[in-house]
């Protein structure tokens, strides 16, 4: 990883969208633990208002595939990509035909699966965010 | 958002239950105390904040909104906290609740209230409960 890369990535902020309490709260923990500023969001109406901050640069999107509601995990996803094409979208979920649906809005399938494997998914944002620093498509 | 900083010592490494059902109050609070050093964990609702208090622990103060959607507002979650957990509760509102906070809150605070305002009394409590 380049300097520039490891600055990005220790100041990325991260925003994790999750309905189960304990899953978003393990998961963002554990991305705090590693150095990111995560903002937790319970609903896809809630991750609105956040990417809307003006004051706050999104770098990930890591969002529950069957998240639920008004605005579920694709009507997000397809938000983001309209307003803040900047975001990186990650969706994870297990049911496959959700992962599939997912995939068109997601950058760099295959998707994370969940319930979530610590690991990979800093694993996956680190290449994200390198790549997205990089320059390369 | 830039949550301002404070000069009132907080505990390091304590563990702070912020419960508020707007992301961006949520967010302000968790993001002040995590700035000083506190492992925060955020609740959207009474329901969550109970689910985290049962497998999350230890939880060394709560703080909470008193109206949130769902059967657990903020009064019965802190009445929830002090009988089985006995742990110091921060509410919130922007309504003053009157009576309804004696005995199971220990600091109220009406909305807008000053971040500082919080962390004052935050830093208080937590000093009671230092191991």
């Amino acid at each position: 990883m380049t300097g520039t890369a490891e600055q990005s990535a220790n100041t990325a902020t991260i925003l994790v969208v999750d309905a189960e309490v304990l899953v978003r709260f393990a998961i963002a923990d554990y991305l705090r633990e590693c150095g990111y500023r995560v903002i937790e969001a319970v609903s896809g109406e809630e991750a609105a208002l956040v990417i809307e901050m003006p004051d706050v640069k999104i770098s990930i999107l890591l969002c529950d595939a069957a998240l639920e509601g008004k605005i579920n995990a694709f009507s997000l996803a397809r938000l983001i990509r309209r307003q803040m094409p900047t975001i990186t979208v990650i969706l994870a979920g297990t049911p496959a035909q959700a992962s599939q649906a997912a995939a068109a809005l997601c950058d760099d399938g295959p998707n994370l699966a969940r319930p979530y494997e610590p690991q990979l998914v800093l694993d996956r944002i680190k290449c994200l965010i390198a790549k997205r620093d990089s320059g390369k498509p | 958002m830039n949550a301002e900083r404070i000069s009132v010592p907080l505990r390091a490494a304590a563990t702070v239950l912020v419960a508020d059902d707007e992301v961006l109050v949520r967010f302000l609070i968790a993001e002040h105390f995590r700035n000083e050093g506190c492992r925060v964990i955020e609740a959207t609702n009474g329901e969550e904040a109970l689910s985290i208090l049962r497998t999350v622990q230890p939880v060394d103060l709560v703080i909470s909104d008193i109206s949130m959607p769902g059967s657990i507002d903020g009064i019965t979650l802190a009445r929830h906290v002090k009988q089985d957990y006995q742990l110091p509760v921060i509410l919130v509102s922007g309504h003053y609740p009157g009576a309804l906070v004696t005995g199971v809150a220990d600091a109220f605070f009406a909305k807008p209230y000053q971040i500082e305002q919080i962390a004052v009394a935050a830093a208080k409590l937590l000093k009671g409960t230092e191991p």
